[in-house]
């Protein structure tokens, strides 16, 4: 399957420009945190992970990237017997459809004064997550993984430990039932 | 939020920070991480060190069981652990040595449940050297089932603190 590179800028409040950024702490520490890349699929522990860009962007003066891949193979399936028209048609409402959460998130769980960015590609979730890691020069991806039993798509799952094993930057990994160091 | 305030950035709950270390150049990576996090939260770090052997050599010849010779690994592995603190800046925090024996995974997420751990730091590899895109068996388990997050990094990457 090829994978395109298309990626769809958002429009909409959620992934507006902050009007300016949170005061930031000297790095005393040389810790310079200051691009966090967040894959985003909609799911609580995908909040988690946002909820702790959001208290590292507080702290460090980060710019956090939400990344959501529209996975296509799912409406390839469909439209199989719909045709061209209708798979086109189909990708675009998905598209529109993942700007507009993802648009929504951002609003939800981060800092009216976090810089943030809001990307969609189509494509395939973690080697699309890993080369805009590397493209957007992340300094830290936040991921989850789920670790429920019952969970309908174990995709993120995978996608994680896929993340984690060709990431250019440091992973940190969050989970659905954990203990947390923020409120979460 | 003015960009002049001058108010406390928000703390946050890090109070212990798990490295585990097996002495490899990749181990020693994660508690360069772990430091600089350490001193600007007053988090305590906890270096664990696991030693395999009986796991190592279990197979063919059965379970090791002389006492001199787990002795001597654990106080190897202590010392080496203890130089390892001497050389950290130990004014902004604290530093506790643990060596157990077992699989490595399991001890890790083991003794990050009981000690209450916030954060484990570690590598993407140890000693198994495999390179390049795959993981490490004990990270790989350590991330499946830890009770905390997991910050991994690995040895040539892209970085955020001064190395």
């Amino acid at each position: 399957m090829s994978v395109e590179t298309e990626i769809a800028s958002t429009s909409g409040q959620g992934c507006a420009e902050a009007s300016s950024p949170a005061s930031a702490t000297p790095p005393a520490f040389s810790i310079g945190l200051k691009r966090i890349l967040v894959p985003v699929d909609f799911s609580q522990t995908c909040r988690k992970a946002l909820r702790y860009a959001n208290r590292f962007a507080g702290i460090y003066g980060s710019t956090v990237m939400l990344f959501h891949v529209v996975d296509l193979t799912d409406i390839e399936r469909i439209s199989l017997r719909l045709g061209p028209i209708a798979q086109e048609r189909m990708e675009t409402e998905a598209v529109k459809h993942a700007q507009a959460l993802t648009s929504q998130m951002a609003d939800d769980e981060l800092a009216a004064d976090v810089p943030r960015e809001c990307e969609i590609l189509r494509g395939v979730a973690a080697s699309g997550i890993v080369e805009k890691a590397r493209d957007w020069n992340a300094d830290l991806i936040i991921t989850g993984v789920h670790n429920e039993r019952v969970v309908r798509h174990a995709i993120l799952g995978s996608t994680a430990e896929r993340i984690v094993r060709h990431a250019p930057c440091p992973v940190f990994v969050v989970r659905d039932k954990e203990h947390e160091f923020i409120e979460t | 939020m003015n960009a002049t305030d001058s108010t406390p950035a928000p703390s946050i709950g890090l109070k212990r920070i798990l490295v585990p270390i097996d002495f490899s150049a990749c181990s020693k990576k994660a508690l360069q991480y772990a430091v600089p996090f350490a001193g600007q939260f007053h988090a305590e770090v906890v270096l664990l060190h696991v030693s395999s052997l009986n796991y190592m050599v279990a197979e063919g010849f059965g379970g090791i069981d002389l006492p001199t010779l787990r002795e001597d690994l654990i106080q190897d592995a202590e010392k080496q652990l203890g130089e390892i603190l001497g050389s950290l800046d130990s004014d902004q925090m604290t530093a506790t040595l643990v060596v157990r024996e077992g699989r490595a995974a399991t001890e890790i997420v083991d003794l990050a449940k009981t000690e209450n751990i916030d954060l484990i730091v570690m590598s993407t590899h140890g000693y198994s050297n495999i390179k390049h895109g795959l993981l490490g068996s004990v990270t790989e388990n350590v991330v499946r089932h830890a009770p905390c997050p997991v910050l991994v990094v690995r040895e040539n990457e892209h970085e955020f603190i001064e190395t």
